[in-house]
C-alpha cells in the first residue's frame, strides 16, 4: 500500500517552496510574508506553524532556534531548512504535477 | 497596558505550549517591524487583533479538539441523565404516578424508556431541591464489575497500544454488557417488581461510574494520536 504520508498537499508544498526561496532567513513572518508576496495568500501564523510542524514530522523540513531578539520579545526565531529528502519530494510532486498537466483536457488553458 | 501584550497573553491561552515561543515572537516582530512603521498604530492595531484571532481560531476549532469537546458533551449528558434517572426512582414515593403500559414496558427489560417519560424531566427541579442520600448511588455488585471492567482496559492498553477506534469499541462493549444481562434476565426469567430495583441497579450505575474514566482515557487518545485508526 502506498505510503500516504509521504504526498504533499497543496499548502504544504507552497510553504516548502518558500522556504526553499528564502534559503536561510525562512521561519514564519518571512514564509507569510513570501506566500502573501508570491499567490497573494493572506495565511495566519497557525496554519503556517501548523504546516511547519507536519513537514517536519515527514522529514521534509528541519529547524533550528536562533539567538533571542529584542524586536521578537527577547524570544528566538524558529529558522528552517528543507532536507535533501523535502528536496527529492518537491521534485517529485513538480513531476506529478506536469504529468497531469499533460495528460489534461488543453480547452481549460486555451479559455485564458 | 499594550494591545501587543493583551494578544500575547490570549495566544499564551489558545496555542500549544511548544509553539508559544515561536508563534508570540513572530507576532511581536511583524508588528513592531512591519506593520507598525507601515500602516501607523491604530490600523496596525486592528490588523494585530485580526490576526491573534484568526490564530487562536486555527488552534482552538481544530479536529482534535473538537472531537473531544463532542465525547465531553455525551458523556456528561448520559452521566447525569444516568443520575437524575436513578435518584428520581430512588424516591419516587408512588409508582401509580406512571402508567401501568410503562411498568409492563419496565418488566419486559425496556428500562430505557424512562428517559422518554415526561415526568422525569418535569421533576428536575424538585430534585435538586431534595436531600441527597449519597448511598442511592452505591451498589456493591456494580462497583466492583465497574472496577474489574476499568482494570482490564488499563491492562490492555498498557500491553498493547490501543487505537481511538479499538478504543471506543471495547470501552462501549463493557458499559453496554451490564444492560444486556440485565434486559436478558428480564426477558428470560419471571422478574417480579419488587426484583427489578437491583437488577435495574446493576444495568444503569455501571454506565455511570464507567462513563467518565472512560471518556477521560478516550479524550487523552483522541488528544496525544495522529490517527483515529493507529
Amino acid at each position: 500500500m502506498a505510503n500516504k504520508q509521504s504526498y504533499l498537499g497543496e499548502f504544504e508544498y507552497f510553504v516548502l517552496l518558500s522556504i526553499l526561496q528564502l534559503d536561510r532567513e525562512a521561519y514564519g513572518v518571512t514564509i507569510r510574508a513570501q506566500l502573501k508576496k508570491a499567490i497573494d495568500r493572506d495565511v495566519s501564523l497557525g496554519a503556517i506553524y501548523s504546516t511547519i510542524e507536519r513537514l517536519e514530522k515527514k522529514g521534509f523540513i528541519q529547524s533550528r532556534k536562533s539567538e533571542a531578539l529584542p524586536e521578537r520579545g527577547g524570544k528566538p526565531k524558529r529558522l528552517v531548512k528543507v532536507t535533501p529528502k523535502g528536496n527529492e519530494e518537491l521534485l517529485a510532486t513538480k513531476k506529478r504535477t506536469d504529468i497531469m498537466w499533460e495528460h489534461a483536457n488543453c480547452n481549460v488553458l486555451h479559455d485564458y | 497596558m499594550s494591545i501587543l501584550i493583551w494578544c500575547k497573553w490570549l495566544l499564551r491561552l489558545c496555542i500549544p505550549n511548544h509553539l508559544n515561543s515561536d508563534i508570540c515572537g513572530d507576532l511581536e516582530e511583524e508588528y513592531i517591524t512591519i506593520t507598525l512603521p507601515i500602516y501607523g498604530k491604530p490600523k496596525a492595531d486592528r490588523l494585530l487583533i485580526k490576526h491573534t484571532m484568526e490564530i487562536c481560531t486555527h488552534f482552538i476549532f481544530s479536529t482534535k479538539n473538537l472531537l473531544s469537546f463532542l465525547v465531553s458533551v455525551v458523556a456528561v449528558s448520559i452521566f447525569f441523565t444516568m443520575a437524575i434517572s436513578v435518584f428520581w426512582l430512588s424516591n419516587l414515593a408512588d409508582i401509580s404516578v406512571l402508567s401501568d403500559a410503562f411498568w409492563q414496558q419496565w418488566l419486559a427489560g425496556n428500562t430505557y424508556q424512562i428517559f422518554f417519560e415526561t415526568l422525569l424531566w418535569q421533576s428536575i427541579p424538585q430534585i435538586f431541591a431534595q436531600p441527597i442520600d449519597w448511598s442511592m448511588w452505591l451498589y456493591k455488585p456494580a462497583l466492583i464489575y465497574a472496577l474489574i471492567a476499568y482494570y482490564f482496559l488499563y491492562k490492555v492498553c498498557v500491553i498493547t497500544k490501543l487505537s481511538i477506534i479499538k478504543y471506543l469499541l471495547i470501552a462501549l462493549t463493557v458499559i453496554i454488557l451490564p444492560y444486556f444481562f440485565g434486559t436478558a434476565l428480564f426477558l428470560f426469567m419471571d422478574i417480579k417488581m419488587n426484583e427489578s430495583g437491583p437488577i435495574v441497579a446493576f444495568m444503569w450505575l455501571n454506565t455511570l461510574y464507567l462513563i467518565i474514566p472512560f471518556s477521560y482515557q478516550l479524550i487523552s487518545k483522541i488528544k496525544t494520536s495522529n490517527s483515529c485508526f493507529l
